[in-house]
């Protein structure tokens, strides 16, 4: 489920909602490799850690390499909180600065629903800067992109559910 | 040692997929089995494959199930609606239920489970390779929609609380062509006849000295003939008199004639008494004659009918591909017989040229 907020001065307020059939320490489990996670996204093409230390704590610079088809382009960003066990957000900015490229902050919001159940919230709060672009456009492209990236990270996360079931 | 942050591969339990990079100690938190981060073979760097869980099984139960039905259907009711659309629609219905994959590789996976099917039947010699190609082709629509239904099906039962939805519409979904076949019945389609006519250029006479049957044409057949059809391996008996009788053998069984009518120049009529393992599922031969009019001082119009009991239905599903495999039969016998009259032909010049 996704839901779209787009204000007036295209602040951006976007969330979608899955639940998984996995308990919430096993999702944790695919979740705890932020840089594999988060390169989920279907424009991620590789993040790693700014100084070369562990990307798994708060404060740690990242850059995000973005592929759009052939063009690869890196933006940078922050993880700004971490949760062990139940999330992480960070922010995708452009290299240009915090006013252009759409700043956005990305959160990934885990909780357990029961003992085999999770439910993950993926958010993105930003700015939309190509004020030119009609706002049905905006709004249609935000939700393909995240319903793009929710699906990818459902399949994924189905997947070790699936494997889970056969092994264990 | 700790297992170094990869983005693209990460290493992996073993057991459960847990990503193991960064942990305290080397024991997966989820599921308890311990690694070594120095021996590669403790863990591992690959997706766990589990794709074919997503279709395999589906496809297996469509073979299975696809099988089965044409199997109890051939024996009881024999060629129907039940059969021909009934049996695949449900095919294909299983398979959009039950294979979860992308809509291409669902039309791709009906396809490949019909054909496994008629392979199937092929070896069970419940069909032959015409009729199995015929089959299949007439089995591709059903199948395409079965599937997307089963598909549409699927999701619009995907978030229902009903519990028995993993397994009670695929059950009433292959009960479907039974029900349809009990509701048939068997059928009894009337007789058929299909005729060919062609010219030839010589007198009645020597078209009548030129009569030959099917086994007796000794030039190349054509590929449907050659490949797809049982194939003449010799004949014995005359067609002299009425009551003489002519024994084909074929690659796979024989048939018997019998002379019922003979006008000299005219008419030579035959029944088939006796049709041994030669399409004795898809029809029943009867009878045949060849006609010979004259329509000029040397030409002669020959028809050759074949007349049958057809045992397949629907029959707008499989009149078609009758009337093209008999009327191609035909035409190989009709040229058969056109090269004999020639040759007649030119036999009696030559004589007549010799006698001069």
């Amino acid at each position: 489920m996704i839901a779209l907020r787009l204000h007036h001065r295209r602040r951006v307020h976007l969330a979608g909602t899955f639940l998984i059939p996995l308990p919430a320490s096993a999702v944790w489990g695919q979740m705890r490799c932020f840089t594999h996670f988060v390169g989920l996204d279907p424009f991620h093409a590789q993040i790693r850690s700014a100084d070369g230390l562990s990307t798994s704590r708060a404060g740690v610079p990242i850059i995000l390499g973005h592929k759009f088809g052939p063009l690869r382009l890196d933006r940078i960003g922050r993880i700004l909180r971490w949760r062990e066990g139940r999330g992480y957000s960070f922010s995708d900015l452009s290299r240009a600065g915090n006013h252009s490229g759409f700043p956005h902050i990305f959160t990934y919001d885990l909780s357990p629903r029961g003992q085999d159940c999770s439910r993950l919230i993926v958010t993105v709060r930003g700015h939309w800067t190509a004020m030119r672009l009609p706002p049905w456009i905006i709004r249609l492209w935000l939700r393909w992109v995240l319903g793009h990236t929710l699906h990818t990270i459902r399949n994924r996360l189905l997947m070790i559910a699936l494997h889970r079931r056969s092994v264990l | 040692m700790e297992l170094e942050e990869s983005s693209s591969n990460p290493a992996r339990c073993l057991r459960c997929g847990y990503i193991l990079n960064g942990l305290p100690e080397p024991r997966c938190p989820e599921c308890g089995l311990e690694f070594l981060p120095e021996d590669p073979s403790t863990y591992t760097t690959r997706l766990p494959f589990v794709r074919w869980q997503f279709w395999l099984p589906g496809l297996s139960l469509a073979v299975g199930a696809g099988l089965i039905t044409y199997v109890i259907l051939l024996a009881t009711v024999g060629y129907g609606w039940g059969v021909t659309i009934a049996a695949p629609f449900c095919v294909g219905c299983i398979i959009g239920y039950a294979c979860r994959v992308r809509t291409f590789l669902i039309v791709l996976l009906a396809i490949s489970a019909s054909l496994a099917i008629i392979i199937g039947m092929f070896s069970l010699s419940l069909v032959g390779i015409y009729c199995g190609l015929i089959l299949a082709g007439v089995a591709f629509g059903p199948v395409i929609i079965g599937s997307l239904f089963g598909m549409a099906l699927r999701r619009h039962l995907k978030n229902n609380r009903f519990s028995q939805r993993d397994w009670l519409p695929m059950l009433l979904v292959w009960l479907t062509p039974f029900f349809w076949a009990a509701l048939e019945g068997r059928h009894v389609y009337p007789n058929e006849t299909i005729e060919t006519s062609v010219i030839i250029p010589t007198s009645v006479a020597a078209a009548w000295e030129g009569v030959m049957f099917y086994e007796e044409v000794h030039h190349e057949p054509p590929l449907l003939l050659r490949w797809l059809l049982p194939r003449p391996l010799y004949t014995s008996g005359g067609t002299q008199h009425v009551g003489d009788r002519k024994v084909c053998v074929y690659s796979k069984g024989r048939l018997v004639k019998k002379i019922t009518r003979r006008d000299e120049g005219k008419l030579l009529a035959f029944d088939v008494i006796e049709q041994e393992k030669i399409e004795t599922r898809s029809i029943r031969l009867t009878g045949g004659q060849f006609r010979f009019e004259a329509v000029g001082p040397a030409e002669t119009r020959v028809t050759l009918a074949t007349e049958y009991q057809p045992l397949l239905g629907p029959r707008f599903a499989w009149r078609w591909a009758e009337t093209w495999a008999t009327h191609t039969l035909h035409r190989h016998v009709l040229e058969g017989m056109r090269m004999k009259a020639r040759e007649n032909a030119t036999r009696e010049m030559k004589m007549m040229a010799v006698s001069k």
